[in-house]
């Protein structure tokens, strides 16, 4: 984590134009601003790795790779989120903090070979924790992006990993009345007044007998805990057979398909278990045109799921001709193929594709064009 | 077996490695790399163009008074008792809607409202630290300065009568600044600014502009502004001598050049750009090929009032009804105003009763959110105002909007001088004889009245019902709760990791 993308020459601030305007004749006269603050003490993002490896030979068929690492890096760097009154227009970028990415890698292969039968697995296995240990000027965290009109929805804060998601934490929905009267803070006072049956039952984390921003709680992390791939290769006489799968397990995705601010837009059959009066849902809340309890514009729990899957993203069956067959024509070889990408999913996740989602920096799926499922059907000639 | 194997069959090979490194070539600071193709911040202002330039980028502010989805117009309309917010739903435009019905908070509240004035607002005060050291005549100098200084007040006044509680910048800030703790002011104390910033400027402005120039800044519209800022610090007395010079005699032409024109409904015809009654105009044109990538932004330079207020699925059935472009259906008006204005002749300029039209079948349309089938006909767009250029049909109407006219300022100083005696009188007549209404005896409430009609739509209402103190009375229906929604919340991106607190009742 941490990048080298961050474009040129971020650590001046320049003028620059497309700030236009128009006076009495009609001509725009392009106008000029300042568009970033400038940063002379910018420095690169440094790094510094620990490893520990071994490669082990089992068997003569087996072979296994354990490599254990420790990466501390220095500065990251990342546009920060600036107040307002500043009075720019583009974040400037910033060595912003510190953070260090532990893990493990381990790969094992096999490999056998028959008379007529050959096999070859090759496998990897990864496990990160990652953590921010540092922020600037002693900040407890830092705001990552937003979605639509909720504000932030996750954090770079110290102790966590990098891109928690950060929002409220619903404690089922209320079924009745009575469970919004009986939702009581030390004073007595209702501790969601304005709640209907079907609302969230927002937890009040911090215990001050009110729900307000200072309730948001790490609610997961973005970064996948653990990831993994796995090839096969297989032959029997002509025909052969390659399989490639991968995977990510211990993130999560907002899952963020529907805009907020159309009211009719188009929900997914999900929201068809909604509640609908008691007993009928303690996850999908009330769908109402007054949503004064922020169901559904709160950032919580409510949005993010697991981005756990296991895709196959390569499969290929392959004939190669006899020879007597290929040489009657004149070629040395001739191999028939399909080929599948992408052939098939197993997640639990309802956007359009967790690999994509997860290739967002905070794990925000904006609804990203998901990747096509192809197939391929080719023959390889050799003259 | 498997321990027979092992003794031979395992390698084992154990690998320690550390290492360091940078993303990059070398260790150094990023600034080692030199642009030379581009000026940054410390070699430009050379010049008068470049100086210019930087000033034209200070006007550019000005559009977010009728330009964007998040206009001044459009939203605070919403708010007041005349308008409802309209629009597709219930959630087009979580800050819109939030400001219609008072469920405003930190997170609707756009946080474009604060953070677009405060770029106004660091780009004159680059320019101010700048201009000293360019090569250019003193007299131009010293006009650009009182440009830069009057919107600079402008903008601080605007950020004042929304969030109250505002940082007060005067300097351009630095990297090296502690920019996260600077805290907010006393009102008081930027009214002061506000107030010499305008006093300062106002000698060294010209008295008119013409040709060109319409549209900058002269040392009228700053005498109106300062008018303006004085009656809402409530210095009445300040107030209406400012006013007094911008006015002249009530219904002649002032020593500015200033007259009201004689047909009310022109102003709003949309090549009568700049009339004698013009004061502060926002000039929009349909040259800027705006598109939605850059909606509101700098190169925005499309009126987008137009097409927010345009009724949904509008079709023309007769040639009594207007030939309008389908928009958006915001700022609907309600049944209250339509009642409020029967039989006063500015009732039609300002709103088109298409319920009506629908029921004559002359005209259909969609009923949209809280549709009252009354709209802003002072903004509608029609298919004549479609721009012939490239870009975005929605986004390129050239209507420009006056933000202070000579009427309100009549209106304004009538009030200064506290709804009495035979000035007010005079300027109260003005307004009426213009529209063919006789006079009827001046009073606070009389103005208040003539406000509320003659300015209906022009997104002074909500500010004008806040400033009297009428608020809480006439929008506790929709929501208004007196001793918060007099000021808007604070974004929320302001309150993260500074010294900004939140305005009171929010959170």
């Amino acid at each position: 984590m941490g990048n080298d993308q961050i474009g040129n020459f971020k650590f001046a601030s320049y003028m620059v134009g497309n700030s236009n305007y128009t006076y009495g004749d009609n001509v725009i006269i392009p106008g000029v601003r300042p568009n970033t603050l400038e940063n002379p003490d910018l420095h690169w993002e440094e790094t510094a790795q620990l490893n520990f490896a071994a490669d082990l030979k089992l068997f003569t068929n087996f072979n296994l790779t354990v490599d254990w690492y420790k990466k501390k890096t220095t500065g990251i760097l990342r546009p920060v989120l600036i107040p307002g009154y500043v009075g720019v227009t583009d974040a400037p970028v910033a060595n912003i903090g510190d953070m260090e990415n532990r893990g493990v890698e381990v790969s094992l292969g096999y490999k056998k070979n028959w008379e007529d039968f050959g096999i070859s697995v090759n496998s990897n296995f990864g496990y990160l924790k990652n953590e921010v240990t540092k922020l600037e000027d002693g900040r407890e965290y830092i705001n990552g992006p937003g979605f639509q009109s909720m504000g932030p929805v996750s954090r770079i804060q110290v102790g966590e990993s990098y891109g928690s998601f950060y929002g409220f934490l619903n404690d089922g929905i209320f079924q009745n009345q009575a469970e919004i009267d009986a939702y009581k803070n030390a004073n007595g006072a209702l501790i969601i007044p304005g709640a209907r049956p079907g609302d969230f039952k927002w937890i009040d984390t911090n215990g001050d007998g009110v729900i307000d921003d200072k309730d948001k709680v790490n609610l997961g992390n973005s970064v996948p805990k653990w990831t993994y791939g796995v090839t096969v290769n297989l032959n029997y006489k002509n025909f052969d057979l390659m399989v490639f799968a991968q995977g990510q397990a211990g993130n999560k995705l907002f899952q963020g398909l529907r805009r907020l601010d159309m009211l009719y837009a188009n929900y997914q059959t999900a929201i068809l278990d909604r509640w609908t009066g008691e007993g009928t849902s303690n996850t999908v809340p009330i769908l109402s045109t007054n949503d004064s309890n922020g169901n559904f514009s709160k950032m919580s729990n409510y949005y993010l799921q697991k981005g756990d899957y296991l895709r196959i993203k390569l499969l290929q069956v392959g004939y190669s001709l006899p020879e007597n067959v290929t040489k009657s024509i004149g070629a040395n070889k001739i191999r028939l193929y399909v080929t599948g990408e992408n052939v098939f999913t197993f997640t639990k996740y309802t956007g359009y594709d967790p690999e994509i989602a997860a290739g967002d920096d905070f794990g925000i799926d904006r609804a990203y064009y998901p990747q096509a499922r192809t197939f391929l059907f080719g023959a390889n000639i050799q003259f | 077996m498997k321990n027979k194997y092992l003794n031979k069959a395992v390698i084992l090979t154990l690998v320690l490695g550390v290492s360091f490194g940078s993303v990059g070539c070398n260790d150094d600071n990023l600034e080692d790399v030199k642009n030379s193709g581009a000026f940054d911040t410390s070699n430009y202002f050379k010049n008068e163009e470049q100086c210019f330039s930087a000033l034209v980028g200070v006007y550019d502010v000005l559009r977010k008074y009728s330009g964007g989805f998040e206009n001044m117009v459009t939203f605070f309309n919403a708010g007041s008792d005349d308008f409802y917010s309209g629009g597709g739903s219930s959630t087009d435009g979580a800050g819109i809607q939030g400001m219609s019905n008072y469920t405003i908070n930190s997170n609707t509240m756009p946080g474009s409202y604060w953070n677009d004035y405060y770029q106004g607002i660091a780009r004159a005060n680059l320019l101010l630290e700048k201009i000293p050291g360019a090569s250019m005549d003193d007299n131009v100098r010293n006009r650009f300065i009182s440009e830069a200084k009057t919107l600079r007040a402008l903008y601080y006044f605007e950020l004042l009568r929304v969030f109250g509680n505002i940082p007060l910048i005067l300097e351009p800030v630095k990297a090296s600044d502690d920019y996260y703790n600077i805290p907010q002011a006393n009102p008081a104390d930027v009214y002061a600014q506000i107030e010499a910033d305008l006093n300062e400027a106002i000698p060294n402005l010209p008295i008119m502009a013409t040709g060109a120039e319409r549209g900058r800044i002269t040392q009228g519209t700053a005498r109106a502004i300062l008018g303006k800022v004085y009656l809402y610090d409530k210095k009445n007395d300040l107030a209406a001598a400012q006013f007094n010079q911008v006015n002249g005699t009530p219904g002649q032409t002032s020593q500015y050049g200033y007259k009201l024109v004689s047909d009310y409904a022109s102003l709003w015809e949309v090549d009568n750009k700049f009339t004698s009654e013009s004061i502060l105009e926002v000039m929009h044109t349909n040259k800027g090929n705006s598109d939605w990538g850059f909606w509101g932004a700098g190169q925005d330079e499309g009126n987008s009032i137009n097409i927010m207020v345009g009724p949904r699925s509008y079709s023309k059935k007769s040639d009594d009804a207007p030939d309008l472009v389908s928009g958006w259906a915001f700022n609907v008006a309600t049944d209250d105003l339509f009642n409020f204005m029967q039989g006063d002749p500015r009732l039609n300029p300002t709103i088109l009763n298409i319920k009506q039209l629908k029921a004559d079948n002359k005209a259909d349309y969609s009923p949209a959110y809280l549709d009252t089938g009354y709209f802003l006909n002072k903004y509608l767009p029609t298919k004549a105002d479609i721009s012939p250029y490239p870009g975005s049909m929605e986004l390129n109407f050239r209507q420009n909007y006056i933000v202070i006219r000579l009427a309100d300022t009549y209106l304004m100083e009538a009030e200064a001088l506290g709804g009495t005696g035979s000035r007010a009188q005079a300027l109260l007549d003005a307004v009426r004889a213009r529209v063919g209404l006789s006079s009827v005896p001046v009073s606070m409430q009389a103005i208040k009245n003539e406000r509320r009609r003659e300015l209906a739509g022009e997104g002074h209402r909500w500010f004008d019902l806040v400033r009297w103190g009428d608020a809480p009375a006439v929008l506790g229906s929709r929501g208004f709760v007196a001793g918060k929604n007099e000021i808007m919340p604070i974004p929320f991106n302001e309150l993260t990791n500074t010294a900004i607190k939140q305005n009171p009742g929010y959170n």
